[in-house]
């Protein structure tokens, strides 16, 4: 027996002798250290811990040590996590530095570029959902302006975008130290740019802006409606891109579907490379969770990867947040959840997709979002803007719900289940085809989820 | 046991105990008190395993059995005794029960087996520093201000005490501000030494001096017995032993500033008051914005907030010195500082918009308070 087998052996016979709690709190994080000249050491987690086994449990667990092992004499308790010696040496770890960034302390984000240094090309993970969007981005940072310029990349929340762009900030700033780059959010460009205005150092924001070598910014639909933030941006890009100074735009939406937005904006943003990030399959959700256990330096059950990515079917985000919480509860646990565990863990967050939503919520939503009256939709009304929407009912019905088309032609007024199966080909059709209109279906869905 | 003591002494010992004991444990006798006769005395202990308490009480035994242990509910014991005004309170033990009888009402307490209550651990080491507990009280209170708790870097969840011969440095930081005040020691203690006390037990160091029990001698001073992995504190017949937090504090005086390149010196209430108000109106960031004007010997302060607007304000200073020069500041790390900052007037020291500031009382040597700027 070696000396933790030894140890889990008297844990075993104590624990039958003593209430769960009490065996908890003083028994918790002990370890046998090593037997030395017939003395037992015992490492335990503080003084509290010593002084009580020491007062209270030195008998039995000497006379349990000396049945297993009968070379120990006697038993010494040491605190684990004994900290350095009182006298110490100086020996520090360089961690106060004084930065430009707002901490004291510095941390992953570089102050001159705003880049976080965990996002980089290598743990991006791959698949057909986001290979364009990937070799384009791979391609700009080894043509600096000169091959895709502007790339535009866009999708849906979680997928991606913003690891893409700092990713491209950080291969350019690795490769080539020289290089001026700045990543800023939208929301950020807009408030450096009131600031400026504010304080009357426009010339600065200006210059700021108009030396760079790589400019990315992150989520610019929400330059919708802000035209001064429009111009600037506008007159920065012109500058750049007459330089031959390369930009990255990320949205969650083409630049068609961002409403109001100037055209003249609009068409620069189409000028060069758009790029789109889709859902991933579930072999690549499968990839992502895979990357990421290894990450964290987790070994999951791969049933248990494979049941996360089979339910979290859209947002990369929420993969991740699910793999969290199953390593949270692994630790907690100390033991490999089961995949009967994993459900129950993830119940809470699987349910909120699951939400049951009747026909008849999704009918009213519809209605509401084009402004028709529900009957309208119902009835049998061939105008023009009646037919769409009803459309949109009946494809939304089948695709998201999985209502038969029979089911849906009872549920919609009495029609004939072709005129359903015909309604959804032609909507699938045009969601493909006309990126405003897919625009609206997004929005529909996130209406009916997000009630 | 039977025995009567003040009952101002005795609601300060039970407070102290029952904020020390244990919450939400696994381990309910934790959420209790001991409560032990030694000679003449009755001792009054209570631990949640992190930190434990022991504060020797004395009065009148009238009756005594060697050594009577008894453990009681230290909630309502101390919601009992609090609501009590008379001079005097009676203790008295009856089959395993504690009765206390103060003025005209008596409560009978059920008690708890004490042979399962944790015994708190005692320091071996002869080495210890003296400082006079005013003082040291008052350093923790400027500098746990400067703490976050909940930081997720365990060493600056607590305070750093560095040792240097005679003096002491206490120091705080959540990483965006750091506070620093060096006392000197009573005695000699002429070693090196450093050590990290967690937040909660500064906090009711500072207390347990607050409410310290007066006795017949004067307890002018708080003595720390510091040892690798505890740390004792014995003021009068209180002792106060806790856990130390293990980790390297980091190396922080590179970032203290030496020399400025501006120099204010400004009347301390007003500048409060400037900035609490102006601050109203900072955005989500709190952000407050100072421009120091040299020709006019003024700082301007300036907040704004895009959806309700704007407020602003200039001060004279007493004394001004450097360039022109435009900051930003988070308003209430500004306000922690200043408040803490003692006498009438405050320095404050700055370089370029995006080094830290320094913040002290215009005429103190012994403390500092650095800031960083928010950045534009």
């Amino acid at each position: 027996m070696n000396s933790q087998e030894i140890w889990e052996a008297v844990l075993a016979e104590i624990k039958l002798n003593l209430s769960k709690a009490n065996f908890l709190t003083w028994f918790k994080d002990t370890t046998l250290l090593e037997v030395k000249d017939e003395v037992a050491i015992i490492s335990v987690p503080s003084n509290f811990v010593k002084e009580w086994l020491e007062k209270k449990y030195h008998k039995t667990i000497l006379n349990l040590l000396n049945k297993l092992s009968p070379e120990i004499k006697n038993v010494q308790y040491v605190i684990s996590s004994s900290k350095k010696p009182l006298l110490k040496t100086a020996q520090k770890v360089k961690t106060f530095l004084p930065s430009n960034d707002q901490m004291l302390i510095q941390t992953t984000i570089n102050p001159e570029t705003n880049l976080n240094l965990k996002y980089t090309f290598e743990n991006f993970v791959v698949g057909s959902n986001n290979e364009l969007a990937h070799a384009a981005a791979l391609a700009v940072t080894e043509n600096l302006g000169k091959k895709y310029n502007p790339l535009f990349i866009y999708g849906g929340v979680g997928l991606g975008k913003t690891h893409l762009l700092q990713a491209i900030g950080n291969k350019v700033n690795k490769e080539n130290p020289k290089a001026v780059i700045r990543y800023a959010s939208c929301e950020k460009f807009t408030e450096e740019l009131v600031e400026a205005i504010r304080n009357q150092t426009m010339s600065s924001f200006k210059k700021k802006f108009r030396q760079l070598d790589l400019l990315l910014i992150d989520d610019v639909q929400f330059l919708a409606g802000k035209e001064k933030s429009q111009e600037e941006l506008f007159h920065t890009f012109n500058n750049l891109y007459e330089k031959n100074k390369q930009i990255v735009f990320t949205s969650d939406r083409p630049p068609k579907a961002i409403s109001s937005i100037e055209e003249r904006l609009r068409s620069r943003f189409e000028g060069g490379m758009i790029a789109d990030i889709s859902y991933p399959d579930f072999e690549t959700r499968l990839a992502i969770l895979k990357t990421k256990t290894q990450i964290a330096g987790q070994d999951i059950n791969e049933d248990i990867l494979r049941y996360i990515a089979e339910n979290i079917p859209k947002n990369v985000r929420e993969l991740e947040g699910a793999l969290n919480r199953i390593i949270a509860e692994t630790h907690l646990k100390q033991a490999p959840l089961s995949l009967e565990e994993t459900k129950k863990v993830l119940s809470s967050l699987l349910t909120k997709n699951n939400r049951y939503i009747s026909a008849q919520e999704v009918i009213k939503k519809v209605a509401s979002f084009y402004d028709l009256d529900e009957k309208l939709i119902l009835s049998h009304s061939r105008k023009k803007e009646l037919v769409k929407p009803r459309q949109v009912v009946m494809y939304l019905l089948r695709e998201e719900f999985k209502y038969s088309f029979t089911n849906i032609a009872e549920k919609l007024g009495h029609r004939d289940h072709t005129t359903v199966i015909y309604a959804c080909q032609k909507v699938s059709e045009e969601v493909g085809q006309d990126p405003v209109f897919s625009q609206e279906i997004t929005l529909i869905k996130d209406l009916l989820y997000n009630k | 046991m039977k025995f009567v003591t003040l009952l101002e002494n005795f609601k300060k010992a039970i407070n102290l105990g029952e904020r020390i004991s244990g919450k939400n444990f696994t381990l309910p006798i934790l959420s209790n008190l001991l409560i032990e006769s030694k000679k003449n005395k009755i001792c009054v202990s209570a631990t949640d395993l992190e930190i434990g308490v022991e504060i020797l009480l004395t009065g009148q035994m009238e009756e005594e059995k060697e050594n009577e242990k008894i453990v009681v509910p230290a909630k309502i014991l101390a919601n009992f005794v609090n609501h009590l005004s008379e001079e005097k309170v009676l203790l008295e033990t009856k089959n395993q029960n504690l009765i206390i009888r103060s003025g005209k009402y008596q409560a009978e307490f059920l008690t708890l087996n004490p042979e399962d209550f944790p015994i708190i651990p005692k320091v071996k080491t002869i080495k210890n520093i003296e400082v006079n507990k005013e003082e040291i009280k008052q350093s923790l209170e400027r500098v746990i201000p400067a703490i976050s708790p909940n930081a997720s870097r365990s060493e600056l969840t607590g305070v750093y005490f560095d040792l240097n011969g005679k003096t002491l440095k206490i120091v705080g930081t959540d990483s965006y501000r750091l506070a620093e005040k060096t006392i000197k020691l009573t005695n000699d203690f002429s070693e090196k030494t450093n050590f990290i006390i967690p937040f909660r037990t500064a906090i009711e160091v500072s207390r347990m001096i607050a409410d310290n029990i007066e006795e017949e001698l004067d307890h002018q001073n708080l003595i720390i017995y510091p040892e690798s992995n505890q740390i004792q504190f014995n003021l009068g017949n209180t002792r106060l032993i806790s856990q130390l937090i293990n980790g390297e504090y980091p190396q922080y005086e590179a970032i203290i500033p030496k020399e400025f390149e501006n120099e204010v010196v400004v009347g301390k209430k007003e500048l409060l008051e400037s900035i609490k108000i102006v601050g109203l109106f900072a955005s989500r960031v709190n952000d407050i914005f100072l421009t120091l004007n040299p020709d006019k010997k003024e700082i301007n302060l300036v907040a704004q907030d895009q959806t309700f607007g704007k407020g602003q304000t200039s001060l004279k200073t007493k004394t001004i010195q450097g360039n022109h020069l435009s900051i930003s500041f988070d308003y209430r790390y500004l306000l922690d500082g200043i408040s803490v900052a003692e006498g009438d007037f405050v320095f404050l020291g700055f370089n370029k918009d995006n080094n830290p500031a320094l913040i002290r009382g215009e005429e103190e040597k012994d403390f500092l308070y650095v800031l960083m700027p928010i950045k534009i």
